[in-house]
């Protein structure tokens, strides 16, 4: 689990609404709402983080056990990359 | 004769063949700014015959065997042209002001927004729009779009409104109607209000709700939002980011045009 999550699509644009994330999508002209736990994952992809390093990050600011926070990590990378909001994960090494 | 005004910044031009029709439009839409120029240049309207009327738009001819449902016919196809080529950020909303500060009440057609509007409107507030919160995409500054409030027999009688121009089964009033001022310059957007149906007339309550409900109330009723959405949700953002979001129990429209009266001045 050392893959690097995003960075996010260059063409994104989002803004940020009382600790909840909305990004348009060009491509398909929709606004995407994200909620409170992606957009804690979304805040961080940002091409240099790993998931391990997510996943201290989360556990550090939100507490929860690291099976919990990474089960939770996995779910929303999966959206956001499923809705074509991230770039695809590099791989370290 | 031709009727000429800029709807949300779309000139509009109608060519009316009865001078009668054309008075009764000319005063019915005398609230929207002049185009200011001999310009047809725009939408066109063309409404020939003295009864029956054939409306003709570019997009299609209508029929009206009556004033009322040629009146219908027209005021829907220039309010169509406008919040579809605007050249302004406009959502669906009513907006109303007061010292030089704006209210917002996002909803879909139906909700009760424009009997609010007649009611707040009759309380003192001016008059901004009963269908669309328009902001210029550079500035994020509000346009004013008082075109004429359509209200159902059940409205008018909730709001105690005398007088208007009959439609196809509503009435056409203009903010003079009922006692308001328009503002075509309204000031920044102080309060937006969700709206929600109460079976319970005396139920005008009012809470303090999350700006996250605003947004997405808000995004869900966007006519021109996806031309450019990166800036929608900038400027949107910008404006909730100075606002207060309530949420309105909507029971009696007097009532609560009363409640969220009484809410603004004590704010």
């Amino acid at each position: 689990m050392s893959d690097v999550v995003g960075p996010p699509a260059t063409w994104t644009t989002q803004i940020e609404v009382d600790g909840r994330a909305y990004v348009f999508v060009p491509s398909s002209e929709t606004f995407l709402a994200l909620n409170e736990t992606a957009t804690r994952v979304w805040r961080h992809c940002n091409g240099t983080m790993t998931r391990d390093g997510l996943v201290t990050e989360l556990v550090s600011s939100y507490g929860g056990t690291r099976g919990e926070v990474s089960s939770v990590v996995e779910t929303a990378l999966h959206l956001l990359t499923s809705a074509g909001l991230l770039n695809p994960p590099a791989r370290l090494g | 004769m031709i009727v000429q005004r800029r709807a949300l910044g779309v000139d509009v031009a109608i060519r009316v063949e009865d001078r009668c029709f054309a008075a009764t439009l000319d005063h019915l839409l005398g609230d929207l700014g002049a185009t200011g120029s001999s310009s047809t240049s725009g939408y066109e309207v063309t409404v020939s015959g003295y009864g029956p009327w054939a409306v003709r738009t570019p997009e299609r001819v209508r029929e009206a065997l009556t004033e009322e449902g040629a009146l219908t016919h027209v005021l829907s196809a220039v309010n169509l042209s406008a919040v579809t080529d605007t050249p302004f950020l406009a959502l669906h909303a009513a907006v109303v002001s007061r010292g030089g500060q704006s209210l917002v009440v996002p909803a879909r057609s139906g909700s009760g927004k424009s009997t609010l509007t007649a009611c707040l409107l009759k309380q003192g507030w001016r008059y901004v729009s009963d269908e669309a919160l328009a902001l210029d995409w550079t500035t994020g500054e509000l346009v004013g779009y008082p075109r004429p409030l359509a209200l159902s027999p059940w409205s008018l009688a909730a709001v105690e409104a005398t007088g208007g121009i009959p439609a196809d089964g509503e009435t056409l009033l203009r903010a003079g109607d009922l006692g308001a001022g328009v503002d075509r310059t309204p000031g920044p957007v102080r309060q937006v209000v969700l709206l929600e149906r109460s079976r319970d007339e005396a139920d005008t309550g009012v809470t303090v709700v999350d700006r996250n409900d605003a947004l997405v109330e808000l995004l869900s009723r966007g006519f021109t939002h996806r031309h450019n959405g990166g800036r929608a949700l900038i400027l949107l953002a910008d404006l909730l980011r100075r606002a207060d979001v309530l949420r309105l129990n909507l029971g009696h429209p007097v009532k609560a045009a009363a409640r969220l009266s009484d809410v603004w001045e004590a704010g």
